[in-house]
């Protein structure tokens, strides 16, 4: 049986389209964007990471690294990504859960189990299932398997792609699914390249895909996501450029949403032994007045989401 | 969330916004404070001291002791004592004794001497300063102490007040004149078979409802001296209706909207100044044919009466409840239903009512009850699962012409309305005390498997269930010769044709008693801690445990934290989830065994208010990885931070209880305004959530919405103004944050721990 290679299950999730949604964060990405979120999800492969706040130093987990990956430092355990191969042995042993797996195999049956646990909350709610990553495409024939799986019992699902897929593969899983995100994060091939490590190219061309998809079948939601960079994308003319783009491509204006940007992931890349250049970078209350207000001069529609920084003490 | 920035559906016109300020002026002047005598009080429910909270004032509150726990009394404290407190006939005659009648006596001079005060803008008058248990002694006789005392020895402790619920149809009905009737005419039967013990009791009642209509008639006085001196026309309108009203239902029964208002208000009123805090009922229910004969006369706008009821809610949000069934079995909401939610939605802040769902509830109603709660985001209402209320009552013996009609009537307790006594609030068992007793007894022993500490535990569980038997019964054989609830009795059925108080033998239909169990969750962790590292893997040995516990895990580090990562409730695991069924299933039964000398078993009930935050330091470390120092768990809920799995692992983990077995346990929910994805329907997801919970078997649901980072600006700048309408659901009461004991507000902070999910 097909497994797919999973870091994270969310329940009772609200960000991820409409109701209460499961999210399955799947692992392996062909992005490697500077302030990814879930710098965790890029690797295609199981992978752990330290906690150094939990970690109390007490070196119960060398001896279990088969790959001398595992050492002693002042602030912790260290550990050599270099030589780690992820098999995971150094999590069990250690008291303080300081190591964390990540990147776990499922088969659909496990994930259905967890899945149909919260059918009632999706019926109610307008939920379902979301797969997202890293990149699903990545792992497409056991995403489409799962997303199979959840309309066959009438879950509601929902594909969060990067847009860098293989057109087939995405064809395949769009049959199983309700809506599609796909991220439209630059409009510039140079600092495309430069942000996320690939051209524009492939991005087009999925744009154009789910277009045509939605033109032959109709039942298909679309709804683009931009994640608000600071400093990066977040001006008005980039802005304005990726709005013109969607309402050129596109036969119907899809759904447009802007995310503003938190630093919450920072512990993350300390974690996975990572610099970030976006530490301490956030968007505050002015920020999302300063968006908001440009909103009416874009062609198309568009909602803002994602928290800010409080104005102080308001 | 702060009151100010909720984005109310009814907009309050002046008068109602001035009133609704001055409510959060008393706040923040600290006119409202809750207090109990000491830590142990908290945990026990019963310091020894006082037999009842402590009143700000008076002879129970030491100053240095005293813990705050909120704001959410109906009385106001205008910093002074009674000032007529030698007087009050028990002492100046010094002729105090344990009786009804001398009972009834303070009680009537006391009420003559509290204020008849109206102000500014209200039309529903009626404001307290003092509680008679200010004044008049409230003490049992030593037997009962001495039975208090060894409970505790062994873990347990109680007092038998509050959350009662007498069914005010029985007042609205008959009025204070009519219920002076009914007394007079029992007092005659009583008197003509010679049952004086029933007639003594009658004959107080009657000087007390005699001095209640003396205070409604002196507020009639009041306002027309103030009328006289008025030149401002609105006002001066607001006291001509005021004496109109209270004119009406200090000479007869209340026969529109406004004076049946004015008529529970005043009830509560004339109650709490016992010093207890019952639950009010069904409102819609009560207010409905009021409702409905106003506006076929015309006679009421639903604007006027929202504000009749928001203007009782900014008095005090009392416990009281609203939706569930009728007798038969359909669903109860009806228009004053909708008019209790919309009074709110006017009002808003600190309340208590609750709405009682069931599948068959009127689905735009829950969904408008959804939305408040989302919406103004302090918990505000209760959400509790009717049939379940019900069956746990039927399940323990209630008739079902009764047990339709329950309320929810306090903090996570229901009540049958008007027929049962509910001595559920504040009794306590601490079930870790019985634990580390059997772990001792299991080290002396050197016994060999978990099975045989089980059975040790089982007997530690079981004596001090015992222990607190006779402490209970100590107190029923002397509870209404020390501290009758008469005004309460009035509404109560069967007690005044049985010439008895509510709280005495052989007085009220039911009369269970309920058991507030400290720590559930943390025994389950240990003893499954206990089961898996020392007698299946043999990692440590129980007397290793045993050491490390006491020294409070000092150089032991990491065997804390095998203990502490063992599975643990809450993270829909069976193997940890299993012992906390087993844990909470063997006390259900020890406590159902027992019978109280009014012929009611004891039932145990999986909440307990506030213990947690200070029963850490009292009961030391645990073999759960706890230190000393921590909080222990509130209520079912699983301890702070090991239920990383998230809310949804958390209400599978709960569920697996079956509630109409227990006398409730609610679930707190306390999520940041982040939860929600913005421009989400937040309240369309709570009331999907919230039917989800339901519907797997819970019972109720406590829910804030709070920006935890405030929160923390907050209880470091207690005094900083912009911090003072925040209002949050404590444990199934509310209060503003700032008042709380800074205890409290740390356990609360650490408490919101879904912010990441």
């Amino acid at each position: 049986m097909n497994k797919g290679l999973i870091y994270k299950i969310d329940r009772l999730n609200t960000h991820n389209g409409s109701g209460f949604r499961t999210v399955i964060y799947f692992k392996g990405c062909p992005l490697h964007c500077s302030w990814c979120h879930n710098p965790e999800g890029i690797n295609p492969k199981p992978e752990v990471w330290i906690n150094s706040l939990k970690c109390m130093g007490c070196g119960t987990c060398i001896s279990q690294c088969p790959e001398q990956a595992l050492g002693l430092i002042e602030k912790g355990v260290y550990l050599n990504r270099e030589k780690c191969t992820g098999c995971q042995l150094c999590v069990n042993p250690c008291p303080t859960i300081a190591i964390e797996p990540l990147g776990a195999y499922y088969t659909v049956d496990d994930l259905m189990k967890i899945i149909l646990q919260d059918k009632m909350l999706f019926e109610t709610s307008g939920g379902g299932v979301t797969v997202t990553g890293g990149e699903p495409g990545m792992q497409s024939d056991f995403v489409v398997e799962l997303l199979k799986a959840c309309q066959d019992v009438g879950v509601n699902t929902a594909l969060d792609t990067s847009g860098v897929v293989s057109l087939p593969s995405l064809g395949k899983m769009l049959q199983y699914c309700n809506t599609v995100f796909v991220d439209i994060k630059l409009f510039d091939d140079q600092a495309s390249k430069y942000y996320t490590g690939l051209p524009l190219k492939k991005l087009k061309e999925t744009i154009k895909y789910l277009n045509n998809y939605k033109k032959d079948t109709q039942n298909l939601n679309i709804e683009i996501r931009t994640p608000l960079i600071p400093g990066v994308n977040d001006d008005n003319e980039s802005l304005k450029k990726i709005a013109s783009f969607i309402q050129k491509t596109f036969t119907h204006a899809p759904k447009w949403e802007l995310c503003m940007f938190n630093d919450l992931c920072e512990d993350k890349y300390n974690r996975m032994n990572m610099a970030w250049g976006f530490k301490g970078k956030k968007h505050a209350a002015k920020d999302y007045e300063r968006i908001n207000h440009l909103k009416e001069s874009l062609p198309i529609d568009v909602t803002i989401s994602g928290f800010v920084e409080r104005n102080n003490k308001d | 969330m702060k009151e100010s920035k909720v984005r109310k559906k009814f907009v309050p016109d002046n008068r109602m916004q001035a009133l609704i300020d001055r409510r959060l002026q008393l706040v923040v002047g600290q006119k409202r404070h809750v207090l109990c005598d000491n830590a142990e009080f908290l945990v026990y429910h019963w310091s020894g001291k006082a037999s009842t909270f402590a009143p700000a004032t008076g002879e129970h509150a030491d100053k240095e002791s005293r813990i705050e726990i909120g704001d959410h009394s109906a009385r106001v404290d205008n910093g002074m004592d009674f000032p007529f407190t030698q007087e009050i006939p028990s002492r100046k005659n010094n002729s105090f004794e344990l009786s009804a009648l001398n009972w009834a006596k303070d009680y009537a001079f006391f009420i003559d001497h509290s204020p008849a005060e109206v102000y500014a803008n209200e039309a529903l008058v009626g404001e307290f300063h003092w509680q008679l248990d200010e004044a008049r002694h409230f003490q049992y006789p030593d037997e009962q102490k001495e039975a208090g005392f060894l409970a505790r020895e062994l873990g347990a402790g109680g007092i038998s007040f509050a959350h009662t619920c007498p069914d005010l149809s029985i007042g609205l009905k008959l009025g204070w004149t009519g219920l002076l009737d009914k007394v007079r005419k029992y007092k005659k039967q009583y008197q003509e078979k010679g049952e004086s013990e029933r007639v003594e009791y009658l004959a107080g009642s009657e000087l007390v409802i005699e001095s209640i209509i003396r205070y409604i008639q002196r507020h009639v006085d009041k306002v027309k001296e103030l009328a006289a001196s008025e030149i401002n026309n609105d006002q001066l309108n607001i006291y001509l209706s005021i004496a109109e009203t209270c004119e009406a239902i200090a000479t007869r029964a209340p026969q529109t909207l406004k004076e049946a208002v004015q008529w529970i208000w005043m009830f509560q009123v004339v109650e709490r100044m016992h010093g207890h805090g019952n639950g009010y009922g069904r409102t819609d229910q009560l207010l409905i044919d009021f409702y409905k004969s106003d506006m076929e006369k015309g006679i009421l706008t639903r604007q006027e009466a929202r504000e009749l009821v928001g203007e009782m809610y900014i008095k005090y949000g009392s416990y009281t409840a609203l939706g569930g069934r009728l007798q038969d079995g359909s669903d109860a909401t009806n228009e004053m239903s909708w008019v209790c939610l919309e009074a709110y939605d006017l009002v808003g802040g600190i309340n208590h009512l609750g709405v009682m769902w069931h599948p068959e509830m009127d689905k735009e109603f829950y969904a408008y009850a959804n939305d408040i709660l989302t919406r103004h985001g302090c918990g505000v209402p209760t959400l509790v699962n009717y049939d379940v209320l019900k069956a746990s009552e039927v399940r323990s013996g209630y008739k079902p012409e009764d047990a339709w009609n329950i309320a929810y009537s306090g903090c996570q307790w229901y009540c049958g309305v008007g027929t049962e006594y509910n001595d559920q609030d504040v009794n306590s068992l601490v079930l870790l005390k019985p634990m580390q007793r059997a772990i001792e007894l299991g080290i002396e022993q050197k016994i060999d498997s978990f099975g045989a500490l089980w059975n040790i535990y089982n007997e530690e569980v079981d004596k001090t269930a015992n222990a607190l038997v006779d402490f209970k019964n100590a107190t029923y054989n002397w509870q209404a010769k020390v501290w009758p609830e008469m005004v309460t009795t009035f509404c109560m059925h069967d007690c005044i044709e049985k010439g008895r108080d509510c709280t005495d033998i052989d007085a009220v239909r039911y009369n269970y008693t309920s058991v507030n169990v400290l720590g559930v969750p943390n025994v389950s962790d240990s003893l499954y801690a206990i089961k898996k590292l020392v007698f299946e893997d043999k990692t440590y040995t129980l007397a290793q445990m045993q050491a490390a516990i006491e020294s409070d895990w000092e150089g032991q580090e990491i065997m804390r934290q095998h203990f502490l990562n063992c599975s643990k409730f809450g993270n829909d695991e069976d193997a940890s989830d299993d012992m906390a069924i087993q844990v909470s299933e063997n006390v259900r039964e020890i406590l159902e065994s027992k019978k109280n000398i009014k012929g009611f078993n004891f039932r145990p009930s999986l909440f307990q208010y506030m213990g947690h935050t200070y029963a850490g330091p009292m009961l030391g470390a645990t073999p759960d990885g706890r230190k000393a120092s921590e909080p222990i768990a509130h209520g079912m809920n699983p301890m702070h931070g090991r239920n990383h799995k998230g809310i949804a692992a958390t209400v599978e983990s709960f569920c697996k209880l079956d509630f109409s077995k227990y006398q409730g346990g609610s679930f707190q929910l306390e999520l940041t305004p982040n939860f929600f994805k913005t421009g989400s329907d937040s309240g369309k997801l709570m009331d999907s959530f919230s039917q989800n919970f339901f519907n797997k078997g819970g019972v109720q649901i406590n829910f804030n919405l709070v920006d935890f980072k405030v929160l923390e600006e907050a209880m470091n700048d207690n005094e900083n103004p912009i911090y003072h309408d925040i209002n949050v659901k404590v444990t199934g009461y509310s209060s503003h944050f700032v008042t709380m004991d800074k205890k409290f507000q740390k356990e609360f902070i650490e408490r919101v721990n879904y912010q990441n999910l």
